[in-house]
């Protein structure tokens, strides 16, 4: 029987949905189709299967993805779906034990693909949220220079919007930034 | 990012296990046997490493019968080279380490 659930994680909150997957799955639940912020499921085994999901470089078609993807599946582990860079994998919890990096150095490389999102996610709300308020002061200056325009306010609704989700990214990407800070620091020591 | 002529674990590893052809699944589990289940390479972390390896010219693919289905890797000459430049390495390591621990304590 397919249990289709929506739910919401941010980019900064991959590992909450990995868990959360999991979970799912010790439950019975195996996650079998994905889509934006849509979560298939089929009942099964309990705990059949372990997922991964990870950002990936480049899109699932390019080339560089598709080798990887097919190493992936070389090894036993099947591709289960993707949406934009993040793909999703499961490997059944009965083979050998299933990450997707064992050493310092890749997990340090996934966390700042991670991080690069989630700046430039910022970056763009940012710069659009202050042309949106310019453009507000825009109007606000130009009535009061005399011109005849009514008042929009439309600038400043989007703009205080895209702010507010700048800020918003920045504070969900925290954990992720300290992560990565801390694995740093943890490079100098051992692999 | 510092200049380290010290091969990883899971890399130096993987070099051993190319001595003879093999395919990520058998590196895998041919690491694993040879740490006694300490080392556990990770699918992703393997095929980076892999890359890499390819990319230093240390490993090359291998065509066999098999490899239609898998690819298949083996050792090239310069890997070779690295690998008993790494057990020099080590074994530096190890006499030191025991000369200290082993012997008298300052």
């Amino acid at each position: 029987m397919k249990h289709t659930i929506y739910k919401v994680f941010t980019v900064a909150e991959f590992e909450k949905e990995e868990n959360w997957l999991n979970e799912m799955s010790a439950k019975g639940l195996q996650l079998t189709d994905i889509g934006f912020c849509r979560y298939v499921f089929e009942e099964g085994i309990h705990g059949e299967y372990v997922y991964r999901l990870e950002l990936l470089e480049n899109m699932p078609t390019h080339p560089e993805s598709i080798a990887y993807i097919r190493f992936m599946e070389e090894m036993g582990v099947e591709h289960v779906g993707s949406i934009l860079r993040w793909v999703y994998f499961r490997k059944k919890a009965s083979d050998t034990p299933f990450d997707l990096y064992s050493d310092l150095d890749s997990r340090i490389r996934h966390f700042r693909r991670i991080n690069l999102l989630c700046n430039w996610l910022i970056g763009i709300n940012l710069v659009v949220g202050v042309i949106n308020l310019l453009l507000f002061a825009g109007n606000i200056m130009s009535r009061y220079m005399g011109a005849a325009t009514g008042m929009h306010y439309t600038n400043s609704v989007v703009g205080s919007v895209n702010l507010a989700i700048a800020v918003l990214i920045f504070v969900l990407a925290r954990p992720i930034r300290m992560r990565l800070k801390k694995m740093q620091k943890e490079n100098a020591v051992r692999e | 990012m510092q200049e380290s002529i010290a091969l990883t674990e899971a890399v130096f590893y993987i070099l051993l296990s190319l001595y003879q052809p093999m395919h990520g699944y058998g590196i895998m589990q041919n690491v694993a046997q040879f740490s006694n289940g300490r080392v556990n390479l990770a699918a992703g972390t393997l095929y980076g490493a892999l890359n890499t390896l390819l990319e230093k010219g240390w490993i090359r693919p291998e065509h066999t019968e098999e490899s239609i289905r898998k690819k298949e890797y083996a050792i090239t000459q310069s890997g070779r080279a690295a690998v008993e430049a790494e057990l020099v390495r080590l074994q530096e390591l190890i006499a030191n380490g025991r000369k200290v621990v082993g012997g008298k304590r300052i």
